[in-house]
């Protein structure tokens, strides 16, 4: 009994963390900084790149992508979710397309995109689109397919329709499925999105980390990395979080 | 009037009714009694339009039906009083329009302090008065209640029939009041159907003169219509041994 409640007082993530920049100032010390940089030098590359206003300038190009591709994402995802749930043919239809678009490695589609599309900020948001979609969809058309079918025959009784129906009954009811489904979603957005940066285009926090590859300068594709994963923490704290906590204020009332 | 002809529905090879026919008049509440799975429900829900029948034609009168499900069917997502206007939603009303009749029967239903609380804060009574008031606020054209109050204790069940004929009284329309309880079938019914399954057909009527809310439930013609309805319901065992 004592040691959870310690264990739970205790921010144990955060210990994790330490465990790990430990290790990582130890293999720095063993291996040359070309190999492995040592926290300090990526902090130092870091402040520099933001110094230089590199930082922001390619941050803004990939956040400006990545939104595009997720609200697209989200947008495509959860509209055809919801047609698929209320007809069994639509949902056949969509299936295989759906199938498709996840199944296939996005590093084939980053290939067709590059054929197709070139080397334009077309390419990151076409690869993150079509990894992010079929994850929202699939969520959307679970959450239909639970919901409680006794409680859409009250609403249809007392008549409601349309958008009013969507908004009083099914948005509410999809809530968990549809926030599970856009968290999977905007990390797929940033990784793929950042792949498909690093491989085919020449801006964007990707297209930087791959320029500091090129130049060998491993300390500062550490940092790009960092910020890539800021950009993770950053759609999951400024977006969904929110978000969840506005859906869920309800459960929480005692 | 609530007329139904000669209506069918089958669920597979089962008939659940088969030809069966029922007028409900303009001011006139029917009481449905019957063993739980004879075709109550199906029945009410062809007459709220949630199922087709398969034959037969059903004649509704103007206005949506007043449901009350056999639970309380509330939006866990919203609060007492959102629930309570739901049906409102669907109606061309402005807001203080939709919020003033919510106000109203939320006061008259004794569910004010609990306008703003959520159902799962709500006990089955309160839940089931919101249910009420839901059907309460459109105005409806007909009433269709499914065992609405079968899981609440004896004494919140006969304060909820009260309180439903009141509202009935303020405006008579047609009812079809499914149900499981003889005393509340008795305090509510101008007619009390006695009703047998496969197909679901009716088995006795008994109608009651006195007009509902001037009943009381230890009236002597009353307690007079529950004894018979035993003496009908009991298994053909208990009548004999009395005899």
């Amino acid at each position: 009994m004592h040691s959870t409640t310690a264990v739970r007082r205790f921010p144990v993530p955060l210990a994790g963390l330490g465990i790990l920049l430990l290790a990582w100032t130890g293999l720095a010390a063993i291996y040359p900084s070309i190999l492995v940089p040592s926290p300090l030098a990526v902090l130092r590359a870091l402040g520099l790149l933001a110094r230089q206003g590199r930082l922001w300038h390619e941050l803004g190009i990939t956040i400006l992508r990545l939104l595009i591709a997720f609200s697209a994402g989200a947008g495509m995802g959860i509209a055809l979710g919801l047609l698929a749930g209320r007809s069994q043919l639509l949902a056949g239809l969509l299936q295989p397309w759906m199938s498709v678009a996840a199944g296939v490695p996005p590093i084939a589609w980053l290939a067709l995109a590059l054929v197709w599309f070139g080397t334009g900020s077309l390419v990151p948001i076409a690869v993150a689109l079509l990894a992010a979609t079929p994850a929202i969809f699939v969520a959307t058309l679970e959450g239909m397919r639970a919901i409680d079918r006794d409680l859409l025959a009250m609403a249809r009784v007392f008549g409601l329709r349309g958008t009013v129906l969507l908004r009083e009954f099914y948005l509410p009811a999809l809530t968990p499925h549809l926030l599970s489904g856009l968290a999977v979603g905007a990390t797929l957005t940033v990784r793929v999105g950042v792949m498909g940066e690093f491989l085919a285009s020449d801006t964007g926090v990707g297209s930087a980390m791959a320029l500091a590859r090129s130049q060998l300068d491993t300390a500062q594709v550490v940092a790009w990395l960092l910020v890539a994963l800021s950009l993770l923490l950053g759609a999951e704290g400024l977006l969904l979080r929110p978000l969840a906590r506005r859906a869920a204020a309800w459960r929480l009332e005692v | 009037m609530l007329r139904l002809e000669r209506v069918s529905k089958a669920y597979g090879p089962n008939a659940v009714l088969k030809d069966f026919s029922l007028t409900v008049g303009e001011r006139e509440i029917v009481c449905l009694l019957g063993p739980s799975g004879c075709g109550k429900t199906t029945l009410l829900n062809l007459c709220a339009g949630l199922l087709e029948p398969d034959a037969g034609k059903i004649y509704r009168p103007d206005g949506r039906p007043g449901y009350v499900f056999q639970d309380p069917r509330l939006l866990p997502w919203r609060t007492a009083e959102e629930n309570l206007a739901l049906g409102l939603r669907a109606q061309r009303l402005t807001t203080s329009a939709r919020q003033r009749i919510a106000a109203h029967y939320l006061e008259h239903l004794g569910l004010a302090s609990a306008a703003h609380l959520f159902p799962h804060q709500l006990s089955g009574g309160m839940r089931q008065r919101v249910a009420l008031g839901r059907a309460f606020a459109i105005d409806p054209g007909y009433f269709l209640l499914d065992e609405p109050f079968k899981s609440l204790d004896v004494g919140l069940r006969l304060q909820l029939v009260r309180l439903f004929l009141d509202e009935w009284q303020r405006r008579p329309r047609p009812v079809l009041f499914a149900t499981h309880d003889i005393a509340e079938a008795t305090l509510a019914g101008h007619r009390i159907l006695i009703l047998e399954p496969h197909p679901l057909s009716v088995r006795l009527e008994l109608t009651l003169d006195r007009p509902p809310h001037e009943r009381q439930p230890d009236d002597a013609d009353v307690l007079q219509a529950q004894g018979r309805l035993y003496a009908l319901l009991a298994p053909p065992g208990e009548s004999s041994r009395r005899q």
